[in-house]
């Protein structure tokens, strides 16, 4: 069990509804798990997070991201790095954005992001982000240990 | 992207069944409901904790509005906080007290208990980092609230860092019904993100006034706590599609 979910146990109707949306997020859905994945790590190195970051970073591997996907999401690299397709930068570009001003996501990031991705699937995207971006805060804020989530394999 | 405006009467039963709780607790659809029908199996679920929060818990729904203003005004969310000047006045909090809320006027505010200047205090520190959390706040938290009701407070924090990057990165804009309220939070000082300023088009009375006190120099600004950065901005701006209907 995640340490945050023990938590949380203080609080069993928040236990309840931050786990159930936890656990729809973490899976395959509109997007893959896998890039799912790396969308969690670049939301939390973008936003300063610890919360989950070594636990997720194992998970992004063990769903078939290289080493090389996951060390390139690091501050600009990701801009220039072969191991991205346009639509994962497009995603990137909007992580970055959210993180300083969503007031601010124009033309530039969505007319890319919709290239690639449909309605759907950015709902997904940004549900996903921002939960992490909150994940990050709310557990950074109550101190909990990361997590040793999956002991069995999951790819 | 162009926005379409949905209506209540969905296709998908996920969506529906949003749709007719959102009604229920708030007597409308509002504009964040409406793009549940893109991924009705993401929002549904993220939806959730949010009814949860909007009502007592372990900790008071006053409380929590007071923290959803403090977090969401410190976004720059003209969309959360214009909705939540209206449901704390509703349950209460008259304007003065929520316009104490900005910066840190509330320390010295008449209209805040120890307790609420303890908890907005970490709500502060929770939005610039949590890292950075004077041991002295989670003392005077600690005085007045128990272990489940501070995993309620520091849930509603995240929930609405949350919800107000969601709605403003998806481009949700405020619903019609409140473009006559006059703002509180943002007439005691305006947001420093230049591109969330045209959701004040919606405010045009106090507009002017909010434009001039934006311009103001760094030293009249200085109680402000600051979360982001202003830069100059193309314009926006598309958006997610509402619901896509029947």
């Amino acid at each position: 069990m995640p340490n945050f979910v023990k938590v949380l146990g203080t609080n069993p109707a928040f236990c309840v509804s931050i786990t159930d949306f936890v656990i729809q997020a973490l899976g395959e859905g509109r997007l893959s798990w896998a890039f799912k994945e790396l969308v969690i790590l670049k939301t939390l190195r973008t936003t300063g997070a610890y919360y989950s970051y070594g636990a997720h970073e194992r998970l992004a591997l063990e769903l078939g991201n290289s080493p090389d996907r996951i060390g390139d999401l690091n501050n600009s690299v990701w801009q220039d790095s072969p191991h991205f397709s346009e639509g994962e930068r497009a995603v990137f570009a909007l992580i970055e954005q959210i993180a300083e001003d969503a007031n601010d996501v124009d033309d530039q990031i969505w007319e890319p992001l919709l290239q690639h991705w449909d309605h759907g699937q950015v709902l997904e995207l940004a549900a996903v982000i921002t939960t992490f971006l909150n994940i990050g805060r709310m557990f950074d804020t109550l101190g909990v240990s990361d997590p040793v989530l999956f002991t069995k394999p999951v790819g | 992207m162009s926005q379409s405006l949905g209506r209540p009467e969905v296709a998908d039963p996920v969506t529906k069944k949003v749709y007719e709780d959102a009604e229920a607790r708030f007597q409308m659809v509002l504009n964040i409901f409406k793009i549940t029908g893109n991924a009705p199996e993401i929002a549904e679920k993220m939806w959730q904790i949010y009814f949860d929060i909007l009502q007592d818990g372990q900790v008071s729904w006053v409380d929590k509005e007071l923290l959803i203003l403090k977090a969401t005004k410190m976004g720059d969310c003209l969309y959360c906080v214009t909705q939540h000047e209206v449901v704390s006045g509703r349950l209460g909090v008259s304007n003065e007290k929520q316009a104490d809320i900005v910066g840190v006027e509330y320390r010295q505010s008449e209209h805040y208990t120890p307790a609420e200047v303890a908890i907005l205090d970490l709500c502060a520190h929770v939005v610039r980092n949590p890292e950075r959390i004077p041991q002295d706040v989670w003392s005077r938290v600690k005085e007045h609230y128990d272990d489940g009701q501070i995993v309620e407070i520091v849930a509603t924090i995240g929930a609405y860092l949350q919800v107000s990057k969601f709605g403003d990165a998806l481009g949700v804009e405020l619903e019609p019904v409140w473009h006559g309220h006059q703002p509180v939070l943002f007439n005691a000082e305006p947001p420093r993100s230049a591109a969330a300023q045209h959701h004040l088009d919606h405010f045009p009375d106090s507009r002017t006034e909010l434009l001039r006190r934006t311009r103001c120099p760094p030293p009249q600004c200085s109680t402000r706590l600051p979360l982001t950065s202003t830069r100059p901005t193309a314009r926006r701006r598309s958006s997610l599609g509402m619901c896509p209907i029947s």
